[in-house]
């Protein structure tokens, strides 16, 4: 069917209302989007519910309430060809210590019809992993890359990754983030990627979805998280005078406030003798996680 | 299939020296003592363990969320695992008859009622256990499920004990039961693999 303005393309992945009661936690009517053609990175603080968010994504654990959409298609209707358009990165690759990369090759060759064991091969020599050495000699980093090379070696769109940064040197974490930009030149690809890492989701992420104690607080493009929003410090008198229309999120510190706000520029113009900085996607999680919210 | 397959079979592979050492030296210490028949029981339960520790690992390195991902889904990775279950013990049963056939002609002589005993137990022990072990493996932790393989067994020879008093005859008792246990595990494979995927993956 030819996609127009009123048949547009559907996302790579829709996720609406998405529950997962436990009984210590409740991920709560979870919403986010994945485009076409992006990577969207997924933050929060431990416990949030991503694993959980990602694990429903993938099949993992089945959602109490919710829809999940891959290119427009339910979970509940998706066939062996829907799932081979997921690619999944886990924390430790979740491969078995006993296998070889080359192994490893022959089993994906057989379970993925679309394998592609010359893009496989290159990919091991452009990341240098040895084929024939046992996946338990790998340090974190090789196996993180052998697990992208996996995953990127067969017709797979969507990339899910659970925190494939997490524990690696900068120079691994860079070449990992080359591949997932690379990754998402085809505009049919997306990447939906977990990460405490924040500093690589500024690089490399188009948006970001915050969840917060089990519920999305925002799904945002990263270029408006680091153009616009800003931190105001003030002092006692100045933050009970602010509109609280501009407020986002606020921290008490020992002497001064630190105010989060959705519009740096115009709260600077707003609140002149306040100081008004950029804020990381770090800052904003802070605020949001340790602060207060109006 | 074939892959998963191919996967476990190269995870096995190089747990079976160590397998077949055990069977040997197990079996035959046993032949000595008892009848060389012991290794037709002795080989396809130490198979059939394998494949049951394969589900151990793959939850340990997350294969097993891999697997739900793949492109035949849960159904597939569970009915894998049942399948390769039946293979290895088919083998293992293969290999303990082909070494109690050795074994007898060498120490005591063929005897048909008994060797047909020990292949009603040989095809019992692994069918009927492998019907309880294999959802028990996917649904509790790593410990508990092998408590539960190994609780299978003694039970199993008290059922065998038991259809031998109720029938009255100890080869009717254990044909009847080498039919029973087939059929359990046939209703295991194909309750598994439409029960299992509802539930989250541990």
């Amino acid at each position: 069917m030819p996609q127009t303005k009123s048949n547009p393309a559907p996302a790579a992945l829709e996720v609406r209302g998405l529950t997962k009661r436990y009984p210590a936690f409740t991920l709560d009517h979870v919403g986010l989007t994945v485009p076409a053609g992006s990577i969207v990175g997924l933050i929060g603080e431990n416990g949030a519910g991503k694993s959980t968010t990602l694990n429903a994504v993938l099949g993992v654990v089945r959602p109490d309430e919710g829809d999940i959409r891959l290119y427009g298609r339910r979970q509940e209707k998706w066939t062996g060809a829907d799932r081979a358009r997921l690619g999944v990165v886990v924390d430790g690759g979740g491969y078995p210590d006993a296998l070889t990369p080359d192994r490893l090759g022959r089993v994906l060759g057989d379970c993925y019809p679309g394998w592609r064991p010359d893009r496989y091969a290159d990919l091991l020599a452009r990341l240098g992993l040895p084929g024939g050495q046992k996946i338990k000699s790998f340090s974190k980093g090789m196996r993180a890359k052998l697990a992208l090379a996996a995953a990127m070696s067969r017709e797979a769109q969507l990339l899910v990754m659970d925190e494939p940064t997490s524990g690696l040197d900068p120079v691994v974490r860079d070449d990992i983030l080359d591949l997932l930009l690379e990754f998402v030149q085809d505009e049919n690809h997306a990447v939906l990627v977990s990460s405490h890492i924040t500093a690589d989701l500024e690089k490399a992420a188009d948006s970001i979805v915050f969840l917060h104690g089990g519920r999305t607080l925002f799904q945002k493009p990263i270029d408006e998280l680091r153009d616009r929003y800003g931190i105001l410090q003030c002092g006692a008198a100045q933050f009970q005078a602010l509109n609280k229309k501009d407020i986002l999120a606020w921290r008490k510190l020992d002497y001064a406030w630190q105010v989060l706000v959705p519009d740096r520029e115009a709260a600077a113009q707003k609140y002149k003798n306040a100081a008004v900085d950029a804020a990381s996607i770090d800052d904003i999680l802070l605020l949001y996680v340790k602060g207060e919210t109006p | 299939m074939k892959g998963l397959l191919r996967k476990d079979l190269y995870l096995i592979g190089a747990a079976l020296p160590l397998a077949c050492l055990a069977i040997l030296v197990g079996g035959g210490c046993l032949s000595i003592l008892v009848s060389a028949n012991v290794f037709i029981v002795i080989a396809p339960v130490v198979f059939g363990l394998m494949a049951l520790t394969t589900i151990n690992t793959d939850r340990r390195v997350g294969w097993g969320r891999l697997a739900v991902t793949l492109p035949g889904g849960a159904p597939r990775a569970i009915a894998g695992k049942y399948l390769l279950y039946l293979l290895l013990s088919a083998a293992g049963l293969l290999t303990g008859v082909l070494a109690a056939l050795l074994g007898t002609a060498l120490l005591e002589g063929f005897g048909a009622d008994t060797f047909g005993i020990f292949l009603a137990i040989g095809l019992t022990l692994p069918l009927l256990s492998g019907a309880v072990g294999l959802p028990a493996a996917f649904l509790l932790g790593e410990d508990q499920s092998m408590i539960v393989a190994m609780l299978t067994y003694p039970l199993i020879s008290a059922l065998f004990v038991g259809m031998v008093f109720a029938i009255g005859s100890v080869l009717p008792a254990a044909a009847a039961l080498t039919a029973l246990s087939a059929a359990a595990f046939a209703l295991s494979w194909a309750l598994a693999v439409r029960l299992l995927p509802r539930r989250d993956v541990r």
